[in-house]
């Protein structure tokens, strides 16, 4: 199983060491040079430095052999293209992404190439007005 | 035709402004209400501002009945999910994003999008400005056919008359531009060093010209 993370922040970061404790084969992409450089010697992730919304930097980290893409970078618009260019390889992999914004939600979704997606901003506030209306 | 645009940049202020001078119903977005300054004084288009791919701020601009919509900030990722939605959430008929990476613009092209990259269109014209100096079309006439061309005229055809260098049905001298002042040769019109030559060129005579305009062999003085 061939897992590709797109952005190494706590979320790209914390599923890759998860991902490769279940004995997964996972990259991880990312786009700052200093968070690369950080990961390459604390941990032993394989970490590609690029920008996750460029084909040929995609096509190096293995798109075409991913069976799931994970785009989790914190900006929404990032992880929309990346879906797109996933869904553009003839392998079709699965995208799941992260929604930094609540407002983007409508836009996540199989229309946009994306299979799954959590937004949580919408989760946090859903449990804070159940627990206010349990007062 | 009703038409939005989305940054209002030096490309977004033009392009909007020769838009609404041709009559068409404009609205541009941008974040920033002070890029709206760019826009010329008889811009008469709705300007709004707000974020480029907001669903009220689209609808407030009226994206459900738009003709066009061209996405043109500084962002490449920003314009290629504002002109998608325009296209897969409103089914906008012509949507053009302006993508900078010319990588980038020939993958979004299979979306369905018309991508303008900026960038190559630059570098082509630039390699085009220096590898074919010489041969400079004004003007492209019918569906090209016959081109305009504006050429100086080569240093060893001084001397020569123009009424020489024309083709009949291929190259014909239309006028001549010489120390800023233009006229049209007649019979015997002498060429001078530095005049400036507008051809009536037909297309497939092109080749033709650049041969003996680039070495001057044909007609060698």
């Amino acid at each position: 199983m061939n897992i590709l993370i797109i952005g190494a922040g706590k979320v790209g970061r914390k599923l890759a060491r998860d991902m490769i404790g279940k004995g997964y084969n996972v990259k991880l992409v990312d786009k700052d040079e200093s968070v690369c450089d950080k990961i390459e010697k604390k941990e032993n992730l394989e970490v590609i430095c690029g920008d996750g919304c460029d084909p040929l930097v995609l096509e190096l980290a293995g798109i075409k052999i991913a069976d799931i893409v994970a785009a989790v970078t914190s900006d929404d618009e990032d992880n929309l293209v990346v879906a797109q260019l996933a869904k553009l390889q003839p392998n079709k992999p699965k995208v799941v992404s992260i929604i930094n914004h609540p407002k983007n939600e409508w836009l996540f979704n199989k229309k946009w190439g994306i299979d799954a997606s959590v937004c949580p901003t919408s989760i946090l506030a859903g449990i804070i007005e159940k627990e206010i209306a349990n007062k | 035709m009703h038409i939005i645009i989305i940054g209002c940049g030096r490309v977004g202020s033009q392009t909007a402004n020769l838009l609404s001078e041709a009559g068409h119903n404009v609205n541009i977005i941008d974040l920033d209400p002070k890029s709206f300054n760019r826009l010329g004084k008889s811009f008469n288009g709705r300007k709004i501002t707000g974020f480029g791919y907001d669903k009220d701020v689209l609808e407030r601009a009226g994206i459900e009945e738009a003709d066009a919509f061209a996405a043109l900030t500084h962002g490449d990722n920003r314009n290629i999910v504002a002109a998608l939605i325009a296209k897969k959430e409103y089914r906008v008929p012509i949507v053009i994003a302006r993508i900078y990476d010319p990588v980038r613009a020939i993958v979004y092209n299979k979306l369905s999008i018309t991508t303008i990259s900026p960038t190559r269109w630059g570098a082509n014209k630039i390699k085009e400005l220096i590898c074919q100096k010489d041969i400079n079309s004004q003007l492209s006439l019918g569906n090209g056919e016959v081109e305009i061309i504006e050429i100086e005229v080569p240093y060893n055809f001084k001397g020569l008359t123009y009424d020489k260098i024309n083709v009949p049905g291929e190259i014909m001298v239309t006028a001549v531009t010489r120390l800023g002042r233009a006229f049209v040769p007649v019979v015997g019109s002498e060429v001078k060093e530095g005049d400036i030559m507008l051809l009536s060129v037909a297309s497939e005579s092109i080749p033709k010209l650049k041969d003996f305009m680039g070495l001057g062999i044909r007609r060698n003085v």
